[in-house]
């Protein structure tokens, strides 16, 4: 990312719109919350696949944070949709999936399924700001074949490298990352 | 330098925004409380019900929002729960293992044992003993 001498006090989200994908409304709220203080312009919530797939379709989104777990479907539906779906207008969008499902096996489906980043619960503001750092600002080549849609896995770190937070089931963070770039 | 001086410049800016939402998780932890106790009684309704699905639902809820809050040993104990109801077929005394979290889950909340409360840790250590005796800690 290119920050100008004017940009350098001002939040680099400002001219930004995120998609919050979340069943829960407490923990959505919790993520709009953090969201509202890195200073998006627009920040839209969809607490449903529908909707999800709605907004996506019809707003210019830069980013989505999509929880897994969605109603009664599996959370990897939306990110199929977004990533394969013919109709799908914004394939190439950054998508950091938080969870609580951290076992390896479902970091890997994840992971296949096209995610640019996995943030693993509970939910902390410098881990969030890391996520987006390298969803958004890092320079990733998009990867599109049979076996595979999404970002290029060869990853490349973002600027803020902030203090890894420690999970207390299944992988921990760095963990979770180091499968993410196919290191595992 | 330039680069350096940018640098520089980026890590304020994300100090400061991260500040800014540290403080604002603080104001929707005044009111997370109240929001836990409903959450754990919806949770004993949803197990009383036989509702497994709704049950996982409400665990992984705690687990997401009550780390995040100030309440780590419950957000684990959630989420030890949501595990043994995925996995609850493995689980020979399946009723008595969800009793005790959610008795833990209770235990926590009334006792207000947030942080890294020690008794609360032993609370932890014991179901953690319970899926080892198992085998379903996860892989």
């Amino acid at each position: 990312m290119v920050i100008s001498a004017n940009q350098m006090v001002a939040s680099p989200f400002l001219q930004r719109s995120v998609l919050i994908v979340d069943q829960d409304g407490f923990t959505a709220r919790l993520m709009n919350q953090v969201l509202l203080s890195f200073e998006f312009e627009h920040i839209h919530l969809a607490t449903s696949l529908d909707k999800a797939v709605e907004i996506i379709q019809t707003e210019k989104i830069d980013v989505i944070l999509c929880d897994w777990l969605i109603n009664e479907d599996n959370g990897l539906a939306f990110i199929d949709f977004v990533r394969r779906d013919p109709e799908s207008t914004n394939r190439n969008v950054p998508i950091i999936l938080y969870t609580g499902f951290t076992e390896v096996s479902r970091i890997i489906l994840a992971r296949d399924a096209g995610v640019s980043e996995i943030l693993a619960k509970p939910i902390a503001p410098h881990q969030v700001m890391k996520k987006l750092d390298i969803a958004l600002f890092s320079e990733r080549k998009f990867v599109k074949d049979d076996a595979y849609v999404g970002p290029d896995r060869r990853r490349r770190r973002g600027k803020f490298d902030g203090q890894e937070r420690r999970g207390k089931f299944g992988l921990e963070q760095d963990q979770i990352d180091n499968v993410m770039s196919d290191k595992s | 330098m330039a680069d350096n001086k940018r640098n520089k410049d980026f890590d304020a800016i994300v100090s400061r925004l991260v500040a800014k939402a540290d403080v604002a998780m603080e104001t929707v932890a005044e009111g997370y409380d109240d929001v836990l106790e409903e959450s754990i009684a919806a949770l004993k309704q949803a197990l009383g019900d036989n509702n497994t699905k709704d049950a996982i639902k409400i665990a992984y809820g705690i687990k997401g929002a009550a780390g995040s809050l100030g309440w780590p040993l419950v957000s684990t104990a959630a989420g030890y729960l949501r595990h043994v109801l995925e996995e609850q077929e493995k689980v020979e005394k399946i009723d008595e293992t969800i009793a005790v979290h959610v008795h833990t889950l209770e235990l926590l909340f009334k006792n207000q044992m947030k942080g890294d409360h020690p008794e609360g840790i032993q609370l932890i250590k014991n179901l953690f003993s319970l899926l080892e005796k198992y085998n379903i800690t996860p892989s």
